[in-house]
Order: structure tokens, then C-alpha cells, then sequence
């Protein structure tokens, strides 16, 4: 019992980023209003200001929704209402020198204000969307897809 | 009369605009600094390249080229991104500090900035404190990026000491990795041998 206690435990503090995601957190949300949710692991969970955000992590609002999120390397995203977003890979590790940030919005409007791995390795941050591709060199980008 | 006409004039723009609202819009915008970058936007069709303040191309679908580069105003990007906009958290704080050559004592000036640092962690109440270590890259990359990570643990404890909370700070290191000033290997750049604390 004492041991499936434990186990509960230990899943429960885990649980936050394992589901579908590689390691740790790579950024927080720092603003939220409305209906604001992230599908981790083909579970939908309710995302609030100050939880995690993980690789894989797809961030959706809804209606009235809005959430504003600070990643590792201090890259500013927001999401306006009835948008939808996938960090389909970010690696921040520039002690071995390796960057990456590949999202896709589904649909919706954003806005992402580089960071440090814009800086170090423009050609690392690539968005897409249903119909384009974008790529950076810093600073604020803002983009609108309409869903179909 | 002048009046009536504009009105008339927006009008119809509202309505051209409404009418064929493009699928996809892509802005380039200035940052909250001011700094203006670059953007590419290429489907199977082309691509444009966009480098100046609130330059905008619509995309149709994924075999068309995106379309000619326009200008919007302040007004224009405001209405068609407000919620988004409204949403951007407060960019963080980073202040940088220097350690005196070959010591893990702050250097005097960096002492002055410990006031600094406390006061924004309280005003932003902020539960998410980043200390970065980074070196210049004299020495190997392992070296450095010990060197840097034990200078970010000093600090680290030093900003605790002085009332932050421990629970909200993490420690990391770069190592020569992320250096300000770009340089070749095994240069001396004082400028790089610093830790840079991020409030966010």
C-alpha cells in the first residue's frame, strides 16, 4: 500500500511535463485570462499563469482566451482568442552550443518577441503555419491564421 | 463635408478589408525596445522578406507567392491583434554582473546592483529567477562552463542573503556558449565573465 502511495506520489510531481515531452520545462506562462488549456500527452489540462510549458506542448484558447508565456531563453509568445499553437521542438542549451525553436500555429493570432536563441542562431527559430513558413531574425513578429 | 467624406472613405476600407479578409497575415513589428529585425515568409509559391517597421504580406493559400509587401499603421496592426498584444507579459529584467579577475567576489560596481535586483523581484513579484553563469573562452568549454556555474551559485547565494527567496531562483551555466561579445576561441573578454541574473 505504503509503496503504491509512493508511486502515486512520485507520478503525481512528475506528471506536470513527462507526458509526451522529453525533459524538462521550457518556459511558463506569465499572463492568462479566459479559457486557456494545453494538450499534454493526448490529455487536455487547464493552463494557468505561472505553470509550465513543455516541448510538445500544444497551447490552445478559446472564445475569450489569452495567455502570455516566457521561455527558457526569455522569448516572449502570446496567443490572442481562439488560437492554437505546437513547440514541436526547442532546445536551449548553449553550453553545447544548441538551439532550437520550431512551432506550428494551427490557427489564430500571435505574437513572439525573440530571445537568446534568435540571437545566437537566427536560422534555429523557424514558425510554420497550414500555408507558410517563416523565418527570423529577431525581434517582434505578429501573425494571424484564420482557421478554416 | 471633408469630415463626411473620410467617414466614407474608412467606411469602404472597413468594408474592403472585412470583404476578403486574407487567411494568413504576417506583420514585422518593432520589439518593446524599439529594435526592428527581419522576417521571412516563403510558401511553394515565393517568398518576401520583410526588414522594416510594421511591413506586412497576406498569405492565400500554399501555392500562391505571399503578397506584395505593405505598411500598416499602429491602428491597422492594434485592431487585428489586440487580445494577442494586450496578453505579452512584461519582458524580463536582466542585470548583469562582473566578478573581480580570478575571485568570487562581485566587482564594486556589481555590488551596487544587489539593491537593485531585490527591489524588481519585489515589485514584479516575481517566482521565477534565472542566474546565469557565462565565461569568455580562455580554457577549455568543461572548464568554463564549471567556472560559470560555480560564479552563478555564488551569486545565487549572495542574493539569497540578501532576501530572495531560494525556492524561486534557478541556477544555470552557459559557459562560453552565449558570450555578449562575440569573439574567436581563447580570447580574453572581460566583457563575456559575467553573470547575468533574468527576473522574469
Amino acid at each position: 500500500m505504503k509503496k503504491l502511495f509512493i508511486l502515486w506520489v512520485m507520478v503525481t510531481i512528475l506528471m506536470p511535463c513527462i507526458a509526451g515531452a522529453e525533459d524538462s520545462p521550457i518556459g511558463k506562462t506569465k499572463t492568462g485570462k479566459g479559457e486557456v488549456a494545453v494538450i499534454r500527452g493526448g490529455k487536455e489540462i487547464p493552463l494557468g499563469v505561472g505553470d509550465k510549458v513543455c516541448q510538445n506542448d500544444i497551447i490552445r484558447t478559446g472564445e475569450t482566451g489569452a495567455v502570455g508565456i516566457i521561455f527558457e531563453d526569455n522569448a516572449i509568445l502570446s496567443l490572442g482568442p481562439k488560437s492554437e499553437i505546437r513547440i514541436d521542438n526547442y532546445v536551449f542549451a548553449p553550453q553545447n552550443d544548441t538551439f532550437s525553436m520550431i512551432a506550428r500555429i494551427m490557427r489564430g493570432t500571435v505574437s513572439y518577441i525573440s530571445g537568446i536563441i534568435c540571437r545566437n542562431s537566427p536560422e534555429a527559430v523557424k514558425f510554420e503555419t497550414p500555408d507558410a513558413t517563416i523565418g527570423i531574425r529577431g525581434t517582434q513578429i505578429l501573425v494571424r491564421v484564420d482557421g478554416k | 463635408m471633408k469630415k463626411i467624406v473620410s467617414m466614407f472613405i474608412s467606411a469602404g476600407l472597413i468594408l474592403l478589408s472585412s470583404g476578403c479578409a486574407p487567411k494568413n497575415m504576417f506583420v514585422l513589428v518593432p520589439d518593446p525596445d524599439g529594435n526592428v529585425g527581419q522576417m521571412e515568409v516563403a510558401t511553394e509559391g515565393g517568398k518576401q522578406v520583410l526588414t522594416q517597421a510594421n511591413q506586412s504580406v497576406q498569405v492565400k493559400d500554399k501555392k500562391s507567392p505571399p503578397s506584395q509587401i505593405t505598411v500598416l499603421s499602429d491602428e491597422e496592426i492594434r485592431s487585428a491583434f489586440s487580445e494577442a498584444l494586450d496578453a505579452q507579459p512584461m519582458p524580463p529584467a536582466t542585470f548583469i554582473l562582473y566578478f573581480l579577475k580570478d575571485s568570487n567576489e562581485l566587482s564594486p560596481e556589481s555590488n551596487a546592483l544587489l539593491a537593485q535586483i531585490i527591489e524588481t523581484i519585489e515589485k514584479r513579484k516575481s517566482k521565477d529567477i534565472v542566474i546565469t553563469g557565462h565565461s569568455d573562452t580562455v580554457g577549455s568549454k568543461e572548464y568554463n562552463y564549471r567556472l560559470s556555474l560555480d560564479r552563478a551559485k555564488v551569486l545565487s547565494d549572495i542574493l539569497v542573503a540578501n532576501g530572495a527567496a531560494a525556492d524561486y531562483i534557478t541556477v544555470a551555466s552557459h559557459g562560453e556558449g552565449n558570450p555578449l561579445v562575440k569573439t574567436e576561441d581563447d580570447v580574453e573578454e572581460p566583457k563575456n565573465r559575467r553573470v547575468e541574473v533574468v527576473v522574469k
